[in-house]
């Protein structure tokens, strides 16, 4: 019953969650003087989503197509219980939750190709092998991004990660594994600049193109969810998680994650959208190095430090 | 021996309603994975029939379907028309006019120069910077309006006069001018954005004017590398000219004691051409001595433009055409006509 109540709350902390992500990305896009509009659009969206007929294109992959966003919802889901958002607040406190966080995410990537597969079209398709190309651009420096703290905190429980911050946060001694950390977060959530698969009206919609009603509901919840949850993430590997003076923790840690979205929405405007094939040479040839630049920076000092014992 | 993988091709369709064209274009493109290998354009849908309409029309009312040759440039096409009209009645305004109506055609280039910019940065999804040039549009827009607030035909008319800008027209180019300045360095300055423009949609500069192609683009071939990148930077810096120039020029007096305008023309014909935002719009009247013209025709930059299109995408990579098509600025009703 515990786990049931403990998998509820942390079902509805991602539902808020995503609402936030929605209003963010809103925000950012119309600026702050249409903050009204920015709060009740993605409610007036989600029912007209809701009311509209859910069609099935012909000669599809049923299975694939009406598993896609299920698959894509239910990883991120499992995903969000090990996101400690207070002291003791935590849906699952295991030894291996950023391990455990990265993989249970992985079956994201496999939904939008099965989406796009499924749907028996060519904008679809295109849009599959385009996402494709994001598996091979953020798995590897989104992981040795978060070896970074892992090794800092001699662990890979979310919760004692949160808790060796509490002289320094992470973020002021590893400028550079946060950055590589939230590019590849925009690469994992299909956000601009690297939204390729879905955006440019040459694929009409990509991968979401023949979706509508209510699994097109689904999909933009898991895409907004997503990133929620890698910016969660980025919040308890180099800010501290819930840690902060005077307010409760999740409160703290709330603040934290909605500030950070909005920042790297934010400054993601600042860039055009990249094609696959340059979204890949810039993950191989600038992330992946940097990020084995930051074991190194990261590493030397913890091995003197920690004498690479633990 | 290479062995090769059969693919199968894949036919796309894009439009007709585009976000990066003033009006509908419907593209098929034929692509092999992610590689185009040919495109098909069908125009057509945005055809008026605008030369037409101004045989049916008396020469003032002419003037008002004029406006609209380029729905974007209404100064280029009314422009065009009276300098035709003055060539039939052999009395070309003089030369204080004609500095006038240059600096409005100016004015009018580099305020649909970054609406260009807007469209095509909202098309890449550099959304700050669409944002910046929106706003400057926005602002050259207003003041554009300033112009039209006095019945056209009275200030830009055969043998008409030409109305000075107002003194705050003039003053907020001159506060606008150093802002767009500051715009064309930042996109010029954007290495993500040079990456993305650069070696991608070359267009030779044989090629261009074997076409008959006028105007921004036979320039970014002619000074610069011939690419995407290269047609924004000649963009950025024809706007930035065109209202330095505009502040220098309308701060001058311009009405010099000119005649009420002379809506009759006698027999003969008359051709110019003026320099719109997307090239050259050349108009050619043909006088029987009657109330309109006999006969009109008209040459459309953007359907020059139009030709090379197919040529253009052949080769490149999917994701690249929209960019490419946006960085040729169409504008469907001109095209079509």
């Amino acid at each position: 019953m515990n786990a049931f109540i403990s998998a509820s709350i942390v079902f509805g902390g991602l539902l808020v969650g995503i609402y936030g992500i929605a209003v963010l990305d809103r925000l950012v896009k119309l600026g702050p003087r249409h903050a009204g509009n920015a709060l009740v659009a993605p409610i007036l969206e989600a029912v007209s989503l809701a009311r509209q007929q859910d069609l099935v294109p012909r000669n599809a992959d049923g299975l694939l197509f009406r598993s896609a966003p299920l698959v894509a919802l239910t990883s991120i889901a499992l995903a969000a219980l090990v996101i400690p958002v207070g002291p003791g607040l935590v849906g699952l406190d295991t030894s291996v939750g950023v391990f455990y966080f990265i993989v249970v995410l992985s079956p994201f990537v496999p939904a939008m190709m099965n989406a796009g597969w499924g749907q028996n079209a060519k904008e679809g398709l295109f849009g599959a092998f385009r996402a494709a190309t994001h598996l091979l651009s953020y798995e590897v420096p989104l992981g040795f991004a978060a070896i970074g703290p892992v090794i800092a905190a001699q662990s890979l429980s979310t919760v004692q990660i949160v808790e060796r911050q509490a002289s320094l946060l992470y973020a002021a001694w590893q400028p550079l594994g946060l950055a590589i950390y939230l590019v590849a977060s925009l690469f994992m959530s299909y956000r601009h600049p690297f939204d390729i698969p879905q955006a440019g009206s040459e694929l009409a919609g990509g991968v979401l193109a023949e979706y509508s009603g209510l699994r097109l509901l689904l999909f933009k919840a898991a895409l907004d969810g997503i990133f929620f949850l890698l910016m969660a993430m980025a919040v308890v590997l180099f800010f501290g998680g819930w840690l902060g003076p005077l307010l409760p923790g999740p409160l703290w840690f709330a603040i934290k994650t909605f500030l950070l979205a909005y920042a790297v929405l934010w400054l993601s405007r600042f860039a055009p959208r990249l094609r696959h094939d340059q979204m890949l040479s810039f993950s191989w040839k600038v992330l992946i190095p940097a990020a084995l630049l930051n074991v190194l920076v990261v590493g030397v000092p913890a091995l003197f430090l920690f004498g690479g014992g633990g | 021996k290479r062995m090769e993988l059969a693919t199968e091709p894949a036919v796309l369709s894009l439009g007709p309603v585009q976000p990066f064209t003033a009006g509908p274009l419907r593209l098929l493109l034929i692509a092999d994975g992610g590689q185009l290998l040919s495109a098909r354009v069908e125009a057509g849908y945005a055809h008026r029939g605008t030369a037409e309409a101004m045989v049916h029309a008396d020469w003032r009312q002419a003037g008002q379907i004029a406006r609209h040759l380029d729905p974007l440039a209404p100064m280029a096409g009314l422009t065009a028309y009276v300098r035709a009209l003055e060539g039939l009645q052999g009395r070309p305004s003089s030369e204080r006019v004609e500095r006038v109506r240059e600096a409005a055609l100016a004015l009018e280039r580099s305020q649909d120069h970054l609406w260009w910019l807007t469209r095509f940065l909202d098309v890449l999804g550099s959304g700050r910077l669409a944002g910046a040039a929106r706003h400057l549009a926005t602002a050259l827009a207003g003041v554009s309006a300033t112009l039209w607030e006095q019945p056209p035909a009275e200030w830009i008319a055969p043998q008409g006069g030409a109305a000075p800008f107002r003194a705050s027209t003039v003053a907020e180019i001159r506060h606008l001018t150093p802002e767009v300045a500051g715009l064309r360095d930042r996109v010029l300055g954007d290495r993500l954005l040079g990456l993305r423009t650069r070696g991608i949609g070359v267009l030779a500069i044989e090629r261009l004017r074997a076409a008959g192609v006028t105007g921004p683009v036979l320039r970014a071939s002619e000074h610069g590398a011939g690419d995407i990148a290269a047609r924004l930077a000649l963009r950025m810096e024809e706007a930035v000219a065109g209202l330095s120039a505009v502040a220098e020029v309308a701060g001058r007096p311009a009405k010099d004691g000119e005649s009420l305008p002379q809506w009759t023309a006698p027999p003969g014909s008359a051709q110019v051409a003026v320099e719109g935002p997307r090239g050259q719009i050349a108009l050619g009247l043909v006088s029987d001595g009657g109330d309109g013209p006999a006969a009109v025709s008209w040459r459309r930059p953007s359907t020059a433009l139009l030709a090379l299109v197919p040529e253009l995408l052949a080769g490149q990579k999917l994701s690249d055409a929209e960019a490419s098509l946006a960085s040729l600025d169409l504008a469907m009703a001109e095209a079509d006509g």
